[in-house]
């Protein structure tokens, strides 16, 4: 087998000691940068006063746990997927129509609105147009565009309808040319399952952030295949990552307990949001539209909002009776959708 | 046979990781202070950050007025 690459006198034991070295470069690095703390530096920021937010409405009809959801940009309609069926949800009569995947773990609206991805245990990620036509066939118009060799945990367009980037179980992330289902890049270097990914926002490039049950979340270039940056400093599976809205940063949620924030610029882990009373796990996170609050969804039913600056709890959000699988801004940033597996959708405003 | 393998893996890794200890980095003190003034700049535009008010939000109940 061909060693490429290999310099001379370059062995395993060598290897490993560099590798070793590099490690301990790399925390020393970081280590010179890290001159205060986030929320020292947000000291002098005013409290945030008691949100007022609640339910305003509550999604009924999925007959199983609601496992992923996304907002279409038009900020009425959602896609949603359970275990059962996915289906489309206009949430102003709260009726939907039912589209033909199951076994789905993962769902995204396409930007135009007019298709809806959808994967899962199927290994791949389907594309189905939607249609006005409530007699239309759309199992007949349903499209495979990812393969993978395990489940398929999260999917995203592009910054159109035409490219697609899929996470999977299988350890890896791929984009994929949805009209022909061609592989157009993958993404190698997790050691375990994928779990999570977030495209950076359009204006800071062409990457995107993953995280998996390696305890990892790696930064990716979208062109090359590059791991640019990688981030290890849970203590268990990451099932979510989410970009702060200026794209100098990224946030997880783990089942450690914990959501964390890490600044791409300093490249390093600023602040942990935990409280002793959190035990259970963080599923799911997403931002508000300033950056400023965090809302993350927990194995205990709840949602928390955190104050991302100074690193507080600002509020609680009481209501599903089941674990929250997904929690989602509306493009808009007027409410916050969360999927929960009481089999229901709540809107949050 | 394995152990040429496991050259090869470790060998990315160590490119990786080469790679990874090259890149540019900021102070936290400087990253933290752009974070800051990123939120602090959109506050007034964040509906939940600010509580919009019941008519502007097409997800809170309008309030009905009817005459006696």
């Amino acid at each position: 087998m061909a060693c490429q690459g290999l310099q001379k006198g370059e062995t395993l034991a060598s290897l490993k000691t560099e590798s070793d070295g590099l490690k301990k470069k790399l925390e020393v690095e970081r280590g010179k940068l890290n001159d205060v703390e986030l929320h020292q530096v947000a000291e002098k920021t005013e409290v945030l006063g008691a949100l007022s937010i609640k339910t305003r409405r509550v999604l009924k009809g999925h007959g199983a746990k609601v496992l992923c959801m996304d907002w279409c940009k038009d900020k009425r309609r959602l896609v949603s997927s359970s275990q059962v069926r996915t289906s489309t949800d206009l949430w102003t009569r709260e009726h939907g129509v039912s589209l033909p995947c199951t076994w789905v773990m993962a769902c995204a609206y396409a930007p135009s609105g007019c298709a809806v991805a959808c994967g899962g245990l199927d290994n791949k990620c389907s594309v189905i147009p939607l249609s006005l036509d409530k007699d239309e066939n759309l199992a007949a118009k349903k499209k495979s565009v990812a393969m993978h060799t395990n489940y398929v945990s999260g999917c995203t367009f592009t910054n159109s309808d035409m490219q697609m980037l899929t996470s999977s179980g299988d350890g890896t992330c791929a984009l994929w040319d949805v009209e022909s289902g061609q592989l157009l890049q993958s993404f190698h270097g997790h050691t375990a399952d994928v779990l999570s990914l977030d495209l950076a926002p359009s204006e800071t490039g062409n990457t995107f952030v993953s995280g998996g049950c390696d305890r990892k979340a790696n930064v990716w270039d979208m062109r090359s295949g590059q791991n640019i940056q990688s981030f290890e400093s849970h203590e268990s599976d990451i099932n979510c990552v989410k970009y702060y809205p200026s794209g100098d940063a990224f946030a997880s949620a783990s089942d450690d307990a914990t959501c964390r924030f890490y600044d791409l610029r300093a490249d390093r882990e600023v602040a942990v949001y935990q409280k002793d009373s959190i035990v259970f796990g963080a599923s799911t996170v997403d931002f508000s539209l300033s950056g400023r609050l965090l809302f993350a969804g927990y194995n205990d039913y709840t949602i928390n909002a955190w104050d991302v600056l100074k690193g507080n709890r600002v509020s609680i959000l009481f209501g599903h009776e089941n674990r929250v699988s997904r929690v989602k801004l509306s493009p808009d940033g007027t409410a916050i959708c969360s999927a929960s597996w009481d089999n229901t959708l709540r809107i949050w405003a | 046979m394995s152990g040429s393998s496991n050259i090869v893996t470790m060998k990315k890794i160590v490119q990786q990781l080469r790679l990874e200890a090259g890149i540019n980095r900021v102070k936290v003190s400087q990253a933290a202070a752009d974070l800051q003034q990123f939120c602090l700049q959109n506050a007034q535009q964040d509906p939940l950050l600010t509580g919009m008010s019941s008519s502007n939000n097409p997800f809170r109940p309008q309030k009905v007025c009817s005459f006696l």
